[in-house]
């Protein structure tokens, strides 16, 4: 789902019409003079019948769904080439196809080939259609007659079998309304744009047919070739596909699917604003900043180490409360990771901002003194969709880090992406949904490694175990758990989600920490910093390897440690490593200072497909000292001198991430399982403090007239959890309670309730925003309906009537428009009677069985 | 001596120091809302007005007191004078003993280069209070008041540099109706104790033996005998946590003086008869 580009679209204030018709794909031609060089050579597609995805790693992946007989999906990837000629050592190297071709569109389709009634895979045979729209800005801005087939838009067709093996193909030309179906024959062969296309059913990828088409773009058409998209000014180009197997009485029909992709009737090819509109142009950008710092704050563990600077929590809080994501280590003293949180969060409302969400260990109670802790803080200015806390495991330490228990933070962060604006038809109403889309996110770890030494010893070695723990940690997070690591089990105080989560391997994840290790700044290299590059290498956090990913595409970035060179005229201004009595002159002298405080990246999988996300180039790094305001002094020249905040300077790194695989949307003709879950829950009960007790008698689930309730009694503390209390349709329940058959057109309700075990009666905490029901399930719990026939998923009224489960409240999204993770929402009560309220993180997913 | 008063007295000798002596302790505030000990019927959402009132004396540049999340945050910058900042027990009168968990954090003070031998700057963090008067307050007047202190201290003569600062127990005897001058009965040196590190004091008005119990942490307790009448209610019964500043007049030079204290109280004991209310 292309969040942005709709958002821009609103903005742009087209009729609702073209609007609803219009959807935006942003592809960036690899060009041959800016991104392939003998040095670093292009990969493109090869149009030989066989789809091998990172050909198309310039492109971009997109599913295709049969809305009309289900089964299994399949899969979609389009790439461009630009103007410049490639030379014969400047793309796919080695390969059959050298040079490479300039000015073409690659399209290449993986389709599900059917079973026979034995089980076995037939032949598959259908229609391709594909629809060009050249000229696209003058159908976008609804010129009179574009937004039909005209004379210079081109329909291939494409008839196939595998089963008799021939392919057919077709060229016509636009001919609205002479044509027939808008469409009339060629006048001569010159009319064509040049097409290479091939069918197969390769060995390796039996449960698919692959079928390749390179299109040669900007063919010089005398009508308006200027206007050719990769010629002109505005490059554009309305791109329809549509694939049609022929059902059969012997097998299975399946593999049908289009571009771009929904669920409803096809426009058949004559409405080219209903394609989709490829804008060669960067990928929409989902921007990120991070920020590390080691505020030393050391006071108390141990007592007789010096504080490592004049900083106090509410200087600490000022420099912090405008940041995105921030890593913040050596606030050892629970009390103050919460006095910061608070100091932070009053901040913010000064400025109108909504508050920070965070992950910090705030309860120091018997089990868990002050000292046995990470001393981190994780904040986000972001949506935190799951999070956890690992210590590293007891005695990987030396001298006095042995006296604290440092470990990572882990936030599983809502991207910009996950809360920009869609707008869903409410029955002809335009509504903007209020879900956060779950897979819009990024993981992020904050750490802080066991100090000392860089020369080989005992604190080297104890680091690098910890970077092995750190390693296991994070692969086992990102693939979405369970956390069952053997060799390092989970300490008893670590803290994470239940059950399983869904996986971020697909995309980057970032590291902040305190790493205590030296590292090389701007250009140096990794020579004389061994335990650097052992850090980063194969045997510790491994992410120095390209990735298969990373040789295939040209257009992201393979930067793994964003910070190692500043933006700037110095790029070795890099050094975070202060003196512990420093003055605001070091702002000068940061490429001598040595480099401990890093942003670095967890690259996607490697595997041999496309990732989901990846970098764009050009993040941006800077290291900046923090000075105390109080403590202005004049020097012996009169000018005032402000000393550090920290013995650390603050890293500040800016990213940009780029969707790469488009999601997945409902699909009714599909198996489903519903999930609902509560993943976060926050007491703002009072406006301090530490900690509820929390706990549910009731996470319930009603569909297809069963129910499902779980009660999940253990009670959690702390001033915010991420309990995932769940339930959910499908097998492994007590009872059973099936997941949604195909064709399910019915509703599925969901509601919690919120209780914190008190010293005297347990309170039912309100975790809504309506009152005054009849029924106090109503007043104080959420209550959800998803309505299968149309993907919606609405906040309802309650449950006291069988009416009310059907009576919105809050549109929160549909899941015809993508969700593909699910949706989530937040809920907050408003019982000022008891003032017992929090707020609630509820998770709804509505998960394809049988995908590929 | 009667028989029930042996029995006190020999079971005095057994158990030895104060314990038989004075009301036993028990939990006044916590500064914890959510997990209020002693417990209270309805949480509070910042410092219970039901248990404190503010207090300040002097001028200050900059002052915090507010509840910080599981601590009582007290917070004052000073470059003139004299004061005080902080709380008092709200039942100050009932209230013969003080315990609470302190933790003095980045407390600077910044004496005078001149005149020489102008009096050092000082800056604490403090638990406090007016235990008795020697000859009978008149009126409001604090004069004769006497006052029992344990005390976190940094002072302009601390060595540069040093993160230690001292721990010091006081008793003195207001010597003007507003206690701004003082002559001391008693002091004692309770030992260093890091920048931010914590410590655990108690202050207790041991009246039937005529002295004050001091004790730091699980250091043995320090007696602070008087021999002044203590028969007679203090002008003032105030008791309190308060950080405080008292700062040189300087004639010239620089660096000017500085008081900055920012200390973090919580887990508040008190004797038995001034437990709060639910």
């Amino acid at each position: 789902m292309q969040r942005v580009p709709l958002l821009l679209a609103l903005a742009s204030l087209i009729p609702t019409g073209a609007l609803a018709a219009s959807s935006v794909t942003k592809l960036l031609p690899q060009d041959a003079q800016l991104h392939c060089s003998p040095a670093s050579p292009c990969v493109q597609p090869t149009a030989d019948g066989v789809v091998v995805p990172l050909e198309y790693a310039d492109g971009k992946k997109f599913p295709l769904q049969d809305f009309v007989n289900g089964g299994p999906n399949g899969d979609l990837f389009l790439s461009v080439s630009d103007n410049a000629s490639y030379t014969a050592d400047e793309c796919n190297v080695g390969k059959p196809q050298n040079p490479c071709h300039s000015q073409s569109l690659f399209i290449g389709m993986r389709l599900p080939r059917p079973r026979n009634a034995s089980g076995n895979f037939v032949g598959l045979e259908g229609t391709v259609n594909v629809w060009l729209d050249a000229k696209r800005n003058e159908t976008l801005q609804q010129v009179p007659g574009a937004y039909v087939p005209r004379g210079e838009d081109r329909r291939i067709t494409l008839s196939y079998s595998t089963v008799k093996g021939y392919q057919d193909i077709v060229q016509s030309k636009g001919d609205f309304p002479g044509g027939t179906n808008g469409w009339s024959p060629l006048a001569t062969p010159s009319e064509a744009w040049p097409t290479t296309v091939k069918v197969s059913s390769p060995a390796s990828d039996p449960a698919h047919v692959h079928i390749e088409f390179e299109i040669h773009l900007a063919p010089g058409l005398p009508a308006g070739g200027a206007s050719e998209p990769l010629d002109a000014m505005v490059r554009k180009l309305g791109l329809g596909i549509e694939h049609t197997p022929t059902p059969t009485t012997s097998a299975q029909t399946v593999g049908g699917g289009r571009f771009p992709n929904f669920l409803g009737p096809s426009a058949g090819g004559t409405l080219t604003g209903a394609w989709e509109t490829l804008e060669f142009a960067s990928p929409t950008p989902i921007p990120l900043s991070f920020t590390m710092w080691n505020v030393g704050q050391m006071p108390s563990v141990p007592p007789w180490l010096d504080d490592g600077g004049s900083g106090e929590i509410d200087t600490v809080a000022m420099r912090l409360f405008n940041k995105e994501v921030a890593c913040v280590s050596e606030v050892w003293m629970a009390h103050e990771r919460g006095e910061l949180i608070e100091k932070v969060n009053f901040l913010r409302s000064l400025a109108n901002m909504p508050p920070m969400q965070y992950v910090a260990e705030l309860n120091d109670n018997v089990l868990q003194p002050p000292m046995f802790n990470t001393g981190l803080v994780l904040l986000s200015s972001r949506q935190i969709l799951d999070s956890g806390v690992h210590h590293f495991p007891f005695g990987m330490c030396t001298d006095e880090d042995c006296l604290q228990a440092k470990g990572v933070l882990w936030a599983r962060i809502a991207t910009p992406a996950a809360t920009a604006p869609v707008i869903v038809d409410d029955h002809d109403v335009p509504t903007v949904a209020a879900g956060t889309d779950y897979a819009e996110f990024v993981d992020v770890f904050c750490t802080h490694v066991n100090a000392g030494d860089n020369t080989s010893g005992p604190d080297t070695t104890a680091r690098e175990n910890q970077f092995s723990d750190i390693k296991a940690y994070v692969q086992q997070v990102r693939q979405g758990g369970p956390l069952t690591d053997p060799f390092f089990p989970y300490d008893v105080h670590d803290s994470f989600p239940q059950g399983t989560w869904p996986s971020g391997l697909d995309r980057p994840a970032f590291l902040l920490g305190d790493l205590n290790t030296l590292g090389p700044k701007g250009t140096e290299t990794d020579v004389g910093f061994a335990h650097y590059a052992d850090m980063v290498g194969p045997g510790l956090l491994d992410i120095s390897k390209r990735s298969e990913f990373d040789k295939a595409n040209t257009q992201f970035s393979e930067t793994r440690d964003l910070a190692r060179a500043v933006s700037g005229p110095d790029p070795m201004a890099a050094g975070t490593w202060l003196s512990s009595v420093c003055s605001d002159n070091v702002a000068n002298e940061l490429n001598t200072k040595k480099r401990l405080d890093y942003v670095l990246v967890f690259p996607a999988q490697d595997t041999l497909d496309f990732p989901t996300f990846a970098l764009l180039n050009g993040s941006t790094a800077s290291v900046n000292p923090q000075f105390d305001p109080t403590s202005g002094s004049e020097d012996s020249e009169g000018h005032l001198v402000q000393q550090c905040l920290s013995d650390h300077a603050m890293v500040d790194v800016t990213v940009q991430l780029a969707r790469v695989k488009d999601v997945a949307k409902y699909n009714p003709m599909k198996k489903h399982r519903v999930e609902y879950a509560v993943k976060q829950v926050t007491d703002l009960e009072t406006a301090s403090g530490c900690c509820a007790d929390w706990f549910t008698p009731r996470v319930l689930m009603t569909a297809n007239g069963l129910t499902q309730v779980n009660a999940f009694p253990n009670i959690i503390e702390n001033q915010t959890i991420y309990p995932n209390w769940l339930v959910h349709t499908g097998p492994d329940n007590l009872f059973p309670f099936p997941d949604l058959p195909v064709g399910f057109s019915g509703t599925v309700n969901m509601t919690s309730a919120v209780w914190e075990s008190d010293q005297g009666p347990n309170d039912h905490y309100d975790s809504t925003p309506e009152s005054s029901a009849l029924l106090e399930a109503d007043n104080k719990d959420a209550h959800f309906t998803f309505f299968a026939n149309s993907g919606v998923l609405r906040r309802v009224k309650g449950e006291l009537l069988a009416i009310d489960w059907l009576t919105g409240v809050q549109l929160l999204g549909s899941f015809m428009d993508g969700y593909e993770n699910g949706i989530t929402v937040e809920t907050a009560g408003q019982d000022t009677a008891t003032g017992d309220n929090a707020r609630v993180r509820h998770y709804f997913n509505v998960k394809e069985l049988e995908s590929p | 001596m009667s028989t029930m008063n042996l029995k006190c007295a020999v079971l005095a000798l057994v158990l030895g120091g104060t314990a038989q002596a004075v009301e036993p302790m028990v939990p006044y505030d916590n500064f914890n809302p959510m997990k209020s000990n002693p417990p209270r019927a309805t949480k509070v959402r910042g410092i219970d007005p039901a248990r404190w009132v503010e207090e300040q004396t002097g001028a200050r540049l900059d002052a915090i007191r507010e509840l910080a999340f599981t601590r009582l945050r007290l917070m004052s910058r000073s470059d003139t004078g004299a004061g005080r900042y902080g709380l008092l027990f709200a039942q100050s009168s009932a209230v013969t003993a003080i315990a609470a968990k302190v933790r003095l954090n980045n407390a600077r003070s910044t004496g005078c280069t001149a005149p020489a031998g102008a009096p050092v700057a000082q800056s604490t963090a403090e638990l406090t209070g007016h235990f008795f008067n020697t000859r009978g307050a008149v009126g409001r007047s604090m004069q004769d008041d006497v006052t029992a202190t344990l005390r976190t201290v940094s002072r302009s003569t601390d060595p540069v540099g040093s993160q230690a600062l001292r721990v010091e127990a006081v008793i003195e005897r207001c010597t003007n109706a507003a206690c701004s001058t003082r002559t001391q009965l008693f002091t004692a040196d309770l030992g260093l104790v890091h920048q931010g590190e914590q410590a655990a004091l108690r202050l207790q008005w041991d009246v039937a033996n005529h002295r004050f119990v001091f004790q730091r942490d699980t250091q043995p307790e320090v007696y602070g005998a008087y021999t002044v009448t203590d028969t007679h209610a203090p002008g003032n019964p105030g008791k309190a946590l308060v950080v405080t500043h008292d700062l040189p007049t300087c004639t010239s030079g620089t660096p000017a003086p500085l008081g900055y204290a920012n200390a973090y109280f919580h887990d508040v004991f008190v004797n038995e008869s001034a437990a709060p209310a639910p």
